[in-house]
């Protein structure tokens, strides 16, 4: 039963507390960088390295920071995580670096990592608070993944991923001719587009499901109230 | 001369920070339902921008650089916006209540928005001499109220209408008006 | 300049800068808001972004409900 637990936790992070979908924090990168595959992938895995890392760490100082000086304590810390990984990144992986330029310490010391940080990691044990900050990061990684798949395949026809500690393409498909391909996608105005109708969709998706839900709901109370005016009579 | 009115229009309008550059969209969406609210956020981000970027400039060039100890920038502009941004609280507080009453309650947004910490780093990366650095940094925040008030003008006519489908209302409806706004300001693209 | 030294400045840079947010931040919290503003607060419910102090989710009244809730509306 605990494993079921832990694991719900890792889901909730994707499906029910997804920060781009449902929370809609972190929205700055789920724009900037999707316009490849390679560099939305590579956002993900930066954002679930600093998410799990301070998260944890976070989790492990909460019970040693007064309550009054949280917050600032929190930035502190998740800013100088930032520095180093972004230090890293430069090192280990410098074009994804470069591509994603100024957006890794901006949007990664903002709304996401403090957001979990306040929300969750302060309040719960290191265990949860890792699968927390998997989760999490696994639901962004998800949303930036369907933006960049569906603007890189609609806005240039290509698909492909470069492997970025090392920089080799790993493969490169042309789906279709690239003169068929709407490039509005792969700019500013598609970016938003994009996400917007990604939105929708899972809004029309969510809002069945929950319907779905209410009828089971309201359908099992009907037998029991048939079997009550039975009894009273 | 020329070159400070370059600047300052492409801040706003060719790159502006928005729907360019993809920045401060959380509070575009959280705070531009009302238009009073959008103009608010947008005199309290202007005057934060403005003299962060001034104290995190003289402080990069006073301290970091002479020492080069230029990698503690990011950590040391977090935390010289964000001591700033609790001072500018005191003194509302205590001397200008009323302001306070109308502004106060961004300010805590505004500390950790990227917006004002861009602001700050780009001053340093991209190498401005002071002038430039304050027509930048009174620039971007301008072109962002500007975006902002609009999408709250064109979001208070849009929620309230009933024939709008149902799962695009709220953020879906306003992320697919920014793209159209994004589309319209691509036509600033050959200005400078 | 040596490395040690310039080492032993960044972190006594760091430390200064980090006292001066702690101090500005525990001075600010010692001043009581004015009359009227705790209502303020009240009202905004705008967006999932935890770290703003006028979050409801961060006022000590109501911490846990309204965050739910707040997840709920975004969907819905």
């Amino acid at each position: 039963m605990k494993i079921k637990e832990k694991f719900k936790i890792i889901t909730s992070g994707i499906i029910q507390g997804n920060p781009t979908f449902v929370l809609f924090i972190g929205m700055c990168a789920v724009l900037a960088v999707t316009n490849t595959f390679s560099s939305a992938f590579g956002m993900g895995l930066a954002v679930i390295a600093v998410l799990v890392l301070s998260n944890v760490i976070i989790s492990l100082i909460r019970k040693l920071v007064p309550d009054d000086i949280r917050i600032p304590v929190y930035i502190i810390v998740i800013a100088v995580l930032v520095t180093v990984i972004q230090m890293f990144m430069e090192a280990f992986t410098a074009d994804l670096a470069a591509t994603l330029g100024v957006y890794l310490p901006l949007v990664v010391v903002n709304c996401i990592i403090l957001g979990r940080a306040e929300a969750y990691a302060n309040k719960n044990t290191v265990l949860d608070s890792f699968l927390d900050g998997v989760g999490t990061g696994l639901g962004f990684m998800a949303a930036v993944s369907m933006v960049s798949i569906i603007r890189e395949i609609v806005g240039t026809g290509a698909f492909g991923f470069t492997d970025p500690f090392t920089n080799t393409v790993l493969f490169q498909v042309q789906l279709f001719p690239q003169q068929y391909a709407i490039s509005l996608f792969v700019q500013n105005a598609g970016a938003f587009l994009v996400l917007g109708l990604l939105v929708a969709v899972i809004n029309a998706v969510s809002n069945k499901i929950i319907k779905k839900r209410e009828l089971k709901a309201a359908a099992k109370k009907v037998p029991a109230v048939a079997t009550q005016s039975e009894a009273g009579k | 001369m020329s070159g400070i009115l370059v600047l300052a229009i492409g801040a706003i309008f060719v790159n502006n920070v928005i729907l360019s550059r993809f920045l401060g969209i959380c509070p575009l969406l959280g705070v531009s339902k009302k238009t009073e609210n959008a103009l608010g956020m947008s005199y309290a981000l202007i005057f934060v921008v403005v003299f962060s970027a001034l104290l995190s400039y003289g402080f990069y060039w006073l301290v970091l650089a002479p020492l080069h100890l230029e990698y503690l920038a990011l950590t040391s502009f977090i935390l010289i916006i964000a001591a700033f941004v609790q001072f500018v609280e005191m003194f509302l507080k205590k001397y200008m209540v009323g302001l306070y009453k109308a502004l106060g309650i961004y300010l805590p947004l505004i500390t950790t928005n990227c917006i004002v910490l861009l602001v700050a780093l780009d001053n340093v990366s991209l190498g401005f001499n002071f002038l430039e650095m304050l027509v930048y940094s009174i620039a971007v925040p301008l072109g962002y109220m500007m975006i902002i008030v609009i999408f709250s003008v064109i979001r208070t006519r849009v929620d309230g209408n009933h024939k709008l489908p149902t799962p695009f209302r709220g953020n879906a409806i306003a992320l697919i008006l920014a793209a159209l706004m994004a589309l319209a300001f691509v036509g600033f693209g050959g200005l400078v | 300049m040596s490395e040690t030294v310039r080492i032993i400045v960044a972190i006594a840079i760091m430390a200064v800068l980090i006292a001066l947010f702690f101090v500005s931040f525990l001075l600010n919290k010692k001043i009581p808001e004015p009359e009227g503003c705790r209502d303020l607060k009240k009202n905004c419910v705008g967006c999932g972004i935890l770290s703003c102090g006028s979050n409801p989710a961060n006022q000590p009244a109501k911490p846990k409900t309204e965050e739910k809730e707040e997840g709920k509306n975004n969907v819905v």
